[in-house]
């Protein structure tokens, strides 16, 4: 788990300084070390280290790599291939030899020995480049879904990826441009926009869509191609019961989870004792207490984080508790308030480096106390809800059409922004964020599933909280309500934020802004913080608030570079 | 003076009464029973009421086709009639002084100008919306508790639309077994585009529970023609209809029940789903603005304004459990003394006098 970037130049010589400078702009992603190749000259290759897998030199990257064959390859790697274990076993029946205990030398043999098809074989997020000397070919992939990031530009007929947007800021020549054409998608919807298009607030620099392969040729020749589609991977289970239907995902369940164990370094959760975050933590439980010698499976201590936010209705302190005290959990509690001063808001959209509409700060500080902890793998239970459909607003939909509704916002709506945030807030701190909703296998299996497995018998998430009968308690299990995590924007509107806001909507940017004009009446936005009176009922309005705050934010941050001591801040 | 009630059911209903008549042998006898046990229609049953009183009184489930064959074969001597040959031949038979039909749409005033005998006082009940098309003027008295229907019932040829409430059969109350309380909150209807309002409610509720930090259970029984159509927070809750005893029963063992009429109804809600939950003893919310005055009195039920408000009142009173059950025991004593189908029977005879 790591920060990758990289620059091709087939007419000339890789610029190593700027190379340099490329990599260690994503140094918050990989504290532990760095790496560059650049053996043949036209190809540059960056590694930030986050180790978590054989954490000796031996897996440092980028890793070359020689197949039985002679072939020989290198690769620079962001992520985990959780089934690495089992592919290696493959891999050596047919000859491949590992000088490594990594999980990136089982990936570049994987990859050397059956080209792009190895893709499928593979069970994990990731983002890598991987580059074929032989034919002189550079391949770029993401995972299924896109929880790891990945994006490319092509400037001056030279080739750059990296695993952060903020990291082209440190290119020479980078020209610092709004694609002003995105903003009113933006502003009208800004969580759609992740899934939606390869186009980023920078203009001209690219993200990889998830599921995609871009392949380099020797010639200069790029080719972009889909290699994964859920819909193709899914299977009619209508006739089977639904009972065997739970059966299945508690098996395919535990199952992703036990993988995400993998780990040389200690594991915790992040845990608001809502149904996704406990049944991950039971199932890990579970598996530590069933399955003690399993192959790198973590089995240390092994504890919750909870953003605790008292006296506010977004706290779920006293779920967390009952919960983490009946699996044996042990609880901490961090809370945020005081965390959101002007410059830890700023700091976080410069972490966050898109438009939410919300502030990560909980979600951001909750990683920082993981790896404060010593912690470094955070298995979590993101992706359930656009997954199963846990959101009131799924609530409405026609029972008939619920499954095509989640497909598309799991794959193209909600979900991919929110896979942004989490990379980003967890990366900041060198934390890898493990997902066993976002399991291939579990996600196939949930999309073949009918609708009433999602939201029925009386409850959202119904398969779910079938299948967990026995192993996570009961109290949560069939805790019907569902608290969002986010900060508490009426609260934060009345006192903290209220510096920024003054900040903000001085600005030019604010002010002669094309979008909104002069249609918000900024003394009246400002008297209402300072007289607090924002309630709860506000929050729409707060959202929609927040959103044209993050984008005149963002706009100062990355376009303008009004704040560069941010990236030297943690 | 004899009475003679003309009943149709749903069909999804039929269904399963017509494999239970099969299991208890098919005889008129049976079937009658068997109506009666089911208990569906409780509020409308006027016949027994009739009978209680000392009158003759009968009735005929006209849309059942099987329990109609049963009647032509047990007492008509001619056999492959039409379905409205068999009941022009059990209204002969019967020979009625007061015709009460519970469907005069289906039996409309084609159907009655068939009757031969035609010096009895024919009433209709209808409490739903009537195609323009419908003719009543062969009616003496269209029953209705939505008086909101009335001009257009004159227009159609009825000339004599009144008031009219369903009741509560005692005795059948009083038969009923007593169950363990389970959900919280129940519903039993329909849903479809004649209940928007309806229809805005069960979803508010389900949206609440997601809301809401205490846990409760939704439980909607519910009979709709297109169930791949329910949003996903009302089919969450969807269990399948229940009918008469069995739904008297689901609402007995409700801590909570509601009540919103069909939108044509505006703000009278005094429709027979009032009598059946009230009935049960089980606490009954109702809107604020739902007009059931003469049926119950404020402290006999819950107000509520929206889904919000209901699940807030629900919930405190969950926790003062006596204030929630003495407003339902209240309802009940109101229904059994006030409501019941012998007085309506009472009222029937006193409008016809």
């Amino acid at each position: 788990m790591c920060g990758i970037a990289g620059i091709v130049d087939l007419s000339r010589v890789v610029d190593l300084d700027e190379l340099n400078r490329f990599t260690d702009a994503l140094q918050h992603r990989g504290p532990d070390g760095r790496g560059i190749w650049n053996t043949d000259p036209r190809f540059g290759l960056g590694h930030r280290r986050l180790s978590i897998l054989d954490l000796s030199d031996n897996g440092a990257c980028p890793l070359e790599y020689e197949a039985p064959s002679g072939a020989k390859s290198v690769i620079t790697y962001n992520g985990e291939v959780y089934n690495f274990v089992e592919l290696k076993k493959e891999l050596e029946g047919l000859g491949h030899r590992f000088k490594t205990a990594t999980d990136t030398e089982v990936l570049a043999a994987c990859l050397a020995q059956w080209g792009k098809q190895g893709l499928n074989k593979l069970n994990g997020m990731w983002a890598f480049a991987f580059l074929d000397r032989s034919q002189n070919t550079l391949l770029l992939s993401r995972d299924r879904f896109g929880v790891k990031p990945l994006y490319y530009a092509i400037q001056n007929n030279k080739f750059y990826f990296a695993s952060e947007l903020k990291a082209f800021t440190a290119l020479k020549g980078f020209t610092r441009e709004l694609n002003e054409a995105l903003v009113p998608s933006y502003i009208s919807n800004s969580q759609a926009i992740e899934g939606s298009t390869e186009h980023t607030l920078f203009k001209d620099v690219y993200k990889l869509m998830p599921g995609h392969i871009i392949v380099l040729t020797a010639n200069g020749q790029i080719v972009k191609e889909r290699w994964w589609n859920t819909r193709e991977n899914t299977r009619d289970y209508s006739q089977v019961s639904a009972l065997e239907r739970a059966s299945i995902f508690r098996d395919l369940f535990i199952d992703a989870t036990r993988i995400r164990m993998r780990s040389d370094v200690p594991v915790g959760c992040s845990f608001s004792g809502g149904i996704d975050s406990t049944a991950v933590a039971s199932c890990i439980k579970l598996i530590q207490r069933n399955n003690a010698s399993a192959e790198r499976t973590y089995q240390g201590p092994f504890s919750g984080f909870l953003s605790a936010f008292p006296g506010d209705p977004l706290d779920e302190t006293e779920f967390a508790r009952l919960a983490a005290d009946e699996i044996q959990l042990e609880l901490t509690e961090n809370q945020t308030k005081g965390a959101y001063t002007t410059e830890s808001v700023l700091k976080n959209i410069w972490v966050m480096e898109d438009i939410y509409p919300g502030i990560a700060i909980p979600v951001a500080e909750n990683y920082r106390a993981i790896r404060d902890a010593g912690i470094k793998v955070s298995i979590d239970g993101h992706g359930s809800d656009e997954l199963l459909g846990g959101y009131a607003f799924y609530l409405p939909i026609p029972i008939g059409n619920l499954n095509n509704t989640l497909y598309h916002q799991f794959h193209q709506g909600l979900l991919p922004s929110i896979l942004r945030n989490y990379d980003r807030c967890s990366m900041a701190s060198g934390v890898e964020v493990r997902m066993p909703f976002m399991d291939f296998r579990l996600v196939s299996f949930a999309f073949s599933c009918p609708d009433s497995d999602k939201i029925g018998n009386g409850y959202t998430k119904s398969i779910l909280r079938a299948s967990m009968a026995g192993i996570m308690p009961e109290a949560i299990r069939t805790r019907r309500n569902k608290i969002g995590f986010n900060s508490p924007l009426p609260a934060l509107f009345n006192d903290d934020l209220l510096p920024l806001l003054g900040l903000i909507t001085s600005t030019s940017i604010w002010k002669e802004n094309p979008w909104w004009g002069n249609s918000l009446e900024v003394g009246e936005i400002l008297k209402k913080a300072r007289t607090r009176s924002w309630v709860e009922s506000d929050w729409p309005t707060l959202l929609q608030l927040w959103t044209l705050v993050n984008l005149c934010a963002w706009i100062l941050t990355f376009i303008e570079n009004k704040f560069p001591q941010l990236g030297n801040t943690r | 003076m004899k009475f003679l009630q003309l009943i149709s059911n749903y069909e999804g209903y039929l269904i399963g009464y017509n494999e239970r008549l099969r299991e208890r042998g098919a005889t008129w006898e049976h079937a009658q029973a068997l109506y009666y046990e089911d208990g569906f229609l409780m509020p409308h049953f006027l016949s027994t009421a009739f009978r209680a009183l000392g009158h003759e009184a009968n009735f005929v489930v006209f849309n059942n086709n099987y329990t109609q064959q049963i009647w032509e074969l047990e007492y008509s001597s001619s056999r492959t009639k039409t379905t409205n040959e068999i009941l022009l031949e059990q209204i002969a038979y019967y020979d009625p002084d007061i015709l009460y039909v519970m469907d005069p749409i289906t039996l409309d005033s084609s159907f009655l100008r068939a009757i031969k005998r035609r010096s009895m006082i024919i009433i209709g009940w209808r409490a739903a919306p009537i195609h323009p098309s419908i003719d009543f003027s062969e009616f003496d008295f269209i029953f209705s508790s939505v008086p909101d229907l009335f001009t257009q019932m004159r227009a159609q040829g009825a000339e004599q639309p009144r008031f009219f409430l369903p009741g509560v059969d005692v005795e059948f109350m009083k038969s009923l077994p007593t169950v363990e309380k389970q959900a919280d909150i129940s519903f039993s209807g329909q849903y479809g585009p004649l209940h928007v309002r309806r229809n805005m409610l069960l979803l508010n509720l389900a949206q609440q529970q997601l809301k809401q930090r205490d846990n409760f259970e939704l439980a909607y029984y519910l009979a709709t023609s297109d169930y791949g159509a329910l949003p996903a927070g009302v089919f969450a809750h969807c269990r399948p209809p229940v009918w008469g005893r069995n739904m008297l029963s689901m609402y007995a063992s409700s801590r909570a029940a509601f009540h919103i009429p069909i939108d044509m109804a505006e703000a009278n809600a005094t429709a027979m789903r009032l009598f059946e939950v009230g009935a049960t003893g089980t606490p009954l919310f109702v809107h604020r603005s739902a007009e059931i005055q003469g049926v119950f009195s404020e402290d006999e039920v819950i107000r509520f304004d929206d889904a919000n408000d209901f699940i807030q009142t629900y919930l405190k009173l969950r926790c003062e459990r006596d204030a929630l059950e003495e407003r339902g025991l209240r309802a009940m004593k109101r229904c059994m003394n006030d409501h019941s189908t012998i007085n309506r029977a009472l009222q029937l005879l006193e409008i016809c006098r």
